[in-house]
């Protein structure tokens, strides 16, 4: 007499819980500005904890490095190319989308560097200038009185008059040249390439490149790009984080709409298919809906975001949860007239118990890695599959209490198929078969750990690219070197030291180029040397030299000494661009960066750095990836730990022998999967194994049912297996469809585990199959 | 209203035969075209600096080669000798005896900045040369006057006005520095034949 209104209890309890749901979906969503997804791949990543000091440097340059927007404009006529420039730049400058467009330097900014250095001139020189004046200085009269008679050189009588030994023209002509293949024309940096002409803009975005917001007003630009592009008969070419992210973002959207629809429809068709008749799909679709609303809203609640990741394979997810609906509506059409709801419930509560608490058992070994991404993904899973469970239990009794009047579905074929596995021959030889197949096939596994498989890498991008590199000699992928002194005055000295090493090693051809601070403010120690040495200078061939120019005045005398400090460097307008590379102190320490082009040797660079403590390589993907591969070890260990767990926890119920059939079908279909893949040229990475968790997990569920079907008929097991088969092959056949190399093969492996799983299943039955108990 | 008819007719025929007859209006189609006319050419030059903080100004003369393709080859003689060669993307100075010490455009483009825009006015390069500065011509093909404004930094902070004058060829070039110091140069001799490189002035242009 309790038992009815228990159920009501339940059913109602499971109601407020979700009705708080959707109200705190509405409060996630349509209340708050941003919506709580997350588009940063990096945020799926572990903190590197074992430095903390490089992770908060990497937090100060990241943002500048990957805020940086490069623009270009190339034509072949060189006065549209003028043209195209001023009105493209006032279009980005109108666009809201950079805090800083730099097109057009005007000739204050020009000026910048004459201001900051001209007045400690005597304190600068080049290499060349210091062994000049240091063993020929009367040699630099030469070299005056030729450029004073040399048309070309554009000396004027007022810079004779403060520089009298022309010195500073040629250091800062040293300074200007070697970085990049620009050069300023027109107060704009120019470049040719290949017979075609090109001008650079340079911006810098107000926002992250991964704030959806920001990625919104892409469009924008790209209209504003054909507009000009049309407008002058240019070409109009781009890099950046942006561009990448962007698309990254796109192609997820994309993707998880695919899947999501894809599955939705195929679902659908396969229900009213098998079924006829509208409730049980309303039923299905309510179990898959009440699983997504509650794990994307616990989610957001323990997170703080959903991850775009997380997204992609929780919408997957939709095939995994339906299935314990199958299991019952499968009962309900199959028994007709003489069926009770609450006695169906009672018959697959054991097996949807059982098949839950299994899947259960991989994701939470997920949920303990200190992945933040491996977290979202299994707590998603986790909660989408128990609330999907809860809504069978609660509700579907309430929900469904008649019987169904639909008419029973063929089930030729899949009698067929099962008949076949009551011949002893067929029953050891195919999996045998397939286990064999499978282990010579994983000699081809290859393993693959790089983070950039993360990244959909479009072509039309990367050509863009590598074009602005040619052009300008501008890479976008740069190597970053931290050094980290407790003063300034030690980190200034440190980046000469590394500065001289790497100076070498450009010689040596092993590095294009390098940014350094210490390549724009001489040590102070350097200064004084110099200062002494044009000081010899001016005292030992002043005379000789006005008397050589027949001077009637005489020039101005030797400034005073007066340090250039790094302060004074960082406050002038020159250093704009370059502040980035010097950080704000990290707990009383002080760093600076070195911006490494074009690196040829790694092995070189890591080995250098390896040498010195105060030196660390900054390289996010590199340690990303050796954590990737750390993960993938620990996750195998975890696979083979939660077979052993499930194996030993079933082994209780069913005795050694129905365990293997258990647990033989989805280890086969796991080596199957795997092995396919790798055939397929798919290197192996994490996301595979997490295929194999999965694999696990759902394919158990299947032979579960068989071990678990006791009053009905093995055919109708078979049908609700091969319904959950399909609608999970529907949706993981249509990931392995994404752009994104990691998660394509994150479907091929789930896509061929599955079906293997499916098609094995019966081993798992009992062997008198119309037995009454 | 005949009359007035014929009057005018008359005063169009008096027009075209004046054209006809004196120098054509200078244009900088035509400047352009006369000044690159020839493939080579030879001549000699005197230059004067003066700059207010030089006693008196500062005389050297020499001669030189204008290739059209090529480049410029400027040999000075008096007061030193030394010898200077300007392509398109290379610079180099040699004394006597000395080797010559070559600049590239690459490592250097501050140092052609100027350069490339004496070139660019001792070639009669227009379009290169409308882009930084504005000009005016006046005069005829017999004898014309170019001046030029510089319009944009760094230009502007240092010239007030080049003047260029000539006929078939450049005769004299006149840079004003806002301080009021002056470079002139002036050319003489100049010769369009032999319109052939020899095999010295070649190897000279390989840099």
């Amino acid at each position: 007499m309790n038992k009815l209104p228990l159920n009501y209890k339940f059913a109602l309890l499971w109601l407020v819980v979700i009705l708080c749901s959707l109200f705190l979906l509405v409060q996630q969503t349509l209340l708050t500005k941003h919506l709580p997804i997350e588009t940063n791949i990096l945020a799926l990543l572990p903190k590197d904890s074992s430095n903390p000091f490089a992770e908060q440097a990497f937090t100060q340059i990241s943002d500048q490095l990957n805020n940086k927007v490069l623009l270009m404009i190339g034509g072949t006529n060189k006065k549209q190319v003028f043209a195209a420039a001023p009105y493209f730049e006032k279009g980005l400058k109108s666009l809201d989308m950079f805090s800083s467009v730099s097109g057009n330097i005007s000739a204050q900014q020009q000026q910048s560097w004459g201001d900051l250095y001209f007045p400690v001139r005597a304190q600068l020189l080049t290499n060349k200038q210091k062994q000049r004046l240091t063993n020929h200085p009367h040699s630099q009269i030469q070299r005056v009185l030729s450029q004073v008679y040399n048309p070309f050189s554009g000396v004027t009588g007022k810079e004779l008059k403060k520089d009298p030994f022309l010195l500073f023209r040629e250091y800062i002509s040293d300074k200007a040249q070697g970085a990049n293949k620009l050069h300023l024309e027109q107060g704009y940096l120019t470049a040719s390439d290949h017979g075609l002409f090109y001008i650079v803009l340079h911006g810098q975005l107000n926002a992250s490149p991964y704030n959806v917001n920001l990625q919104k007003k892409l469009s924008q630009l790209t209209q504003l790009e054909q507009q000009v592009e049309s407008k002058f008969q240019v070409k109009i070419s781009h890099a950046g984080t942006l561009f990448y992210a962007s698309y990254g973002t796109k192609s997820a959207k994309n993707e998880i709409s695919t899947i999501g629809v894809g599955s939705m429809i195929g679902s659908i068709l396969l229900l009213l298919f098998f079924y006829r008749s509208a409730l049980p799909i309303m039923l299905a679709l309510l179990s898959v809906f009440c699983g997504l609303l509650v794990a994307f809203v616990i989610t957001v609640l323990v997170f703080g975001k959903v991850h775009l990741f997380s997204l992609v394979f929780g919408a997957s997810l939709i095939g995994v949860s339906i299935d314990y609906a199958f299991h019952y509506l499968t009962d309900r059409l199959l028994n007709e007239g003489h069926w009770d709801s609450s006695l169906a419930l009672r018959h697959i509560f054991n097996a949807i118990t059982l098949g839950l608490l299994t899947s259960l058992i991989g994701y939470l070994g997920l949920l303990v890695a200190p992945f933040p991404g491996l977290q979202q993904l299994s707590l998603f899973s986790i909660v989408g599959l128990i609330s999907a469970y809860l809504t069978v239990v609660c509700w579907y009794p309430l929900l469904a209490k008649s019987a169904s009047t639909s008419k029973k579905p063929n089930l030729t074929i899949l009698r067929r198929w099962l008949h076949l596995w009551q011949h002893k021959q067929f029953r050891i030889y195919t999996p045998v078969i397939l286990l064999v197949t499978a282990l010579i096939a994983l000699t081809q596994v290859h393993f693959n750990d790089d983070i950039h498989q993360l990244q959909a890498m479009p072509k039309n991008l990367k050509k863009q690219e590598s074009l602005i590199q040619t052009v300008t000699g501008i890479g976008q992928k740069v190597q970053v070197l931290l050094v980290k002194e407790d003063s300034k005055a030690l980190l200034l000295n440190r980046l000469h030291q590394v500065s001289n090493d790497f100076n070498e090693w450009k010689k040596q051809g092993y590095i294009d180029s390098y940014q350094s601070i210490s390549n724009y403010v001489p040590t102070i120690k350097e200064q004084r040397k110099d200062y002494q040495l044009v000081k010899k200078l001016y005292s030992s061939q002043s005379i000789d030299l006005a008397k050589r120019l027949n001077f009637a005045l005489p020039p101005s005398s030797l400034p005073n000494f007066s340090a250039l400090t790094i302060e004074q460097f960082l406050a002038s307008k020159a250093s704009t661009d370059l502040r980035f590379l010097w950080l704000q102190p990290i707990h009383g320490e002080y760093s600076s960066i070195i911006v490494i082009h074009g690196l040829t040797q790694q092995k070189k660079l890591v080995k250098y750095i390896d040498h010195s403590a105060d030196l660390i390589y900054l390289n996010k993907a590199q340690k990303i990836s050796a954590i990737f591969k750390d993960y993938r070890e620990h996750i195998s260990w975890l696979l083979v730990v939660a077979y052993l767990l499930v194996s030993f926890a079933l082994f209780f119920r069913y005795g050694l022998s129905l365990t293997f059939k258990v647990v033989f079908p989805p280890f086969v279909a796991g080596c199957l999967g795997l092995a396919i893949t790798s055939v397929f040229g798919i290197p192996i990475t994490i996301f595979n194994l997490l295929a194999l968790i999965l694999i696990l997990g759902i394919g158990i569920d299947y032979t579960l049912f068989f071990a678990e079907q006791r009053q009905q008929e093995t055919a109708n097991t078979f049908l609700s297996v091969s319904l959950s088969a399909l609608t999970t092959i529907l949706s993981f056949g249509l990931l392995a469809l994404s752009e994104t190399q990691a998660i394509h093969g994150f479907g091929v492996t789930i896509l061929t585990g599955i079906t293997c799983a499916w098609l094995s299943s019966p081993l798992a039955m009992q062997r008198k199959t119309n037995a009454n108990y | 209203m005949i009359i007035l008819l014929i009057k005018k007719r008359m005063a169009i025929l008096c027009l075209l035969f004046s054209c006809s007859c004196s120098a054509q209006v200078i244009t900088f189609k035509s400047l352009q075209a006369a000044l690159t006319a020839y493939p080579l050419v030879r001549g000699k030059y005197t230059q004067q600096k003066t700059l207010k903080m030089f006693k008196q100004p500062l005389r050297s003369s020499g001669h030189f080669l204008l290739s059209g393709t090529q480049g410029l080859q400027w040999s000075q003689m008096q007061p030193f000798p030394v010898s200077l060669v300007l392509t398109k993307d290379k610079l180099s100075q040699q004394f006597s005896n000395a080797p010559p010490q070559i600049i590239s455009v690459k490592n250097q483009p501050l140092v052609f900045y100027f350069s490339h825009l004496f070139l660019s006015v001792f070639k009669g390069d227009m379009t290169a040369l409308s882009t930084q500065f504005k000009m005016q011509l006046k005069g005829d093909n017999k004898n014309w006057y170019l001046s030029l404004m510089p319009r944009n930094a760094p230009l502007n902070k240092v010239f007030k006005q080049i003047n260029v004058s000539g006929g078939n060829y450049i005769e004299q070039l006149l840079l004003i520095e806002l301080s009021g110091d002056t470079t002139k140069i002036t050319f003489s001799n100049q010769h369009s034949t032999p319109s052939k490189l020899t095999k010295h002035e070649q190897a000279t242009f390989k840099l």
